[in-house]
């Protein structure tokens, strides 16, 4: 399972590189000895250096033959460019439904970061029947029948898992099988009977929409965290 | 029965007949979204769909050849208009040349192709695409966003699709520029 340092990442070579460059903030004013082990992999033809949080740090790519894990390797995994900018907005969202959404991903094996993806619903918690309802997961149909109100981010979490934690269980990092869970559709995309649908009529549009707000998290969540880490 | 009372109860059965005659013109079918601000009246012919009342309501999407709603549910076979509006709060849509981008690759499955000429929305920046489906089928996409009220309210990404065949695009086309010249977009502010 991809925890390095008890945090979730989708790819496990970014992990060690993220918390390594974690380890240089933590040691900066006596951390010469630990940039040189760094840089002294510089010479090797199967690493890349990429810059997070202001470090430059060297990730091994994986052995010739084997599958490529690194930032340049599937499509959903945003590409690192350096410290990303949190907004505002997502800085919000996360500091009300991070620590929520990664207690119960742990829980059911799961990428947190696909969990929050699905906040792009609410505009990350920002707008549209959120204010009213506090469900920032867009289970909120449109009537008042079908309202799901939460009083708190935590609620609003567990009810999220209660309607489709069974669905999304051990799906770990792979964005397809996590929409496809949600959509009713086991990994192969082969309808499940009994299992919810999240949007039933326009799913090519809603997964579009989805794959977005995932993306948006795996760039914001390794910055957030680092803030966090510094107290910021 | 009196005089009194049949003229009584000929003036209640015109009343009554009254409110049921049609007089005029049928009113519109017209479909509101007060979350994305959407206004939109449906065009003679096409049948709206209806938007399942547990699911979040992302815009209207109507059937151009349907008699029923039957085909609301396989819209990836059925001509059809649909606008899916979301919150531009992503870095893959900030610009509206990636948003197109997202929607010709993530909807149509291919780049976007050259559009038909003269296609957008009235007083908005708009850009349109063109994607020759691998099953047969063609999309064309108009996309627009509008920008949030202020700093603490999200913009909207509004994506308009024409699904249809090479034999009825001319046809078809003609209504998605009616949809397109028509439509009110304004999002609320908080």
């Amino acid at each position: 399972m991809p925890w390095v340092n008890g945090r979730f990442y989708a790819n496990p070579l970014y992990g060690r590189a993220l918390e390594r460059a974690r380890e240089l903030d933590e040691g900066e004013t006596s951390s010469g000895s630990k940039v040189s082990k760094v840089a002294s992999n510089e010479g090797d033809a199967n690493a890349h250096w990429v810059t997070i949080n202001g470090h430059h740090v060297l990730i091994q790519q994986a052995a010739k033959g084997s599958q490529n894990q690194t930032q340049n390797g599937p499509s959903s995994t945003p590409k690192a460019h350096g410290t990303i900018q949190l907004s505002a907005r997502d800085k919000a969202y996360l500091d009300a439904y991070y620590d929520a959404v990664s207690k119960l991903s742990k829980d059911y094996d799961i990428d947190p970061a696909l969990v929050l993806g699905v906040g792009i619903e609410s505009g990350f918690g920002s707008a549209g029947t959120y204010l009213r309802t506090g469900d920032a997961f867009g289970m909120t149909g449109g009537s008042t029948k079908h309202m799901t109100t939460a009083s708190s981010p935590e609620e609003n979490v567990q009810q999220f898992f209660d309607n489709y934690g069974r669905q999304i269980r051990g799906v770990g990092s792979d964005t397809t099988a996590f929409v496809n869970a949600l959509e009713g559709l086991d990994a192969t995309g082969k309808p499940v009977k009994g299992w919810k649908v999240y949007n039933s009529d326009r799913a090519s549009e809603w997964r579009v929409m989805i794959g977005e707000g995932i993306r948006q998290m795996q760039r914001d969540i390794p910055t957030y965290e680092s803030q966090k880490k510094k107290g910021q | 029965m009196s005089e009194h009372t049949r003229g009584l109860v000929i003036a209640l059965f015109a009343a009554v007949t009254a409110t049921h005659v049609p007089v005029g013109t049928p009113k519109p079918n017209v479909y509101r979204n007060p979350e994305f601000g959407i206004v939109l009246m449906v065009p003679a012919g096409a049948l709206l769909c209806h938007i399942p009342a547990d699911e979040h309501d992302h815009g209207p999407y109507m059937l151009l050849d349907g008699t029923s709603e039957q085909g609301c549910h396989d819209l990836e076979h059925n001509r059809s208009i649909d606008l899916f509006a979301r919150y531009n709060v992503t870095a893959d849509t900030a610009k509206l040349s990636e948003f197109l981008d997202q929607e010709c690759t993530g909807v149509g499955g291919r780049a976007c192709g050259l559009a038909p000429a003269g296609l957008r929305v009235p007083g908005l920046r708009s850009m349109a695409g063109k994607v020759e489906r691998s099953d047969g089928w063609i999309d064309v996409f108009v996309v627009t966003q509008v920008a949030g009220s202020n700093g603490t309210v999200p913009g909207v990404n509004y994506a308009f699709t024409l699904r249809t065949t090479a034999s009825e695009l001319d046809k078809d086309l003609g209504v998605f520029r009616t949809v397109l010249r028509t439509v009110r977009l304004s999002p609320p502010a908080r």
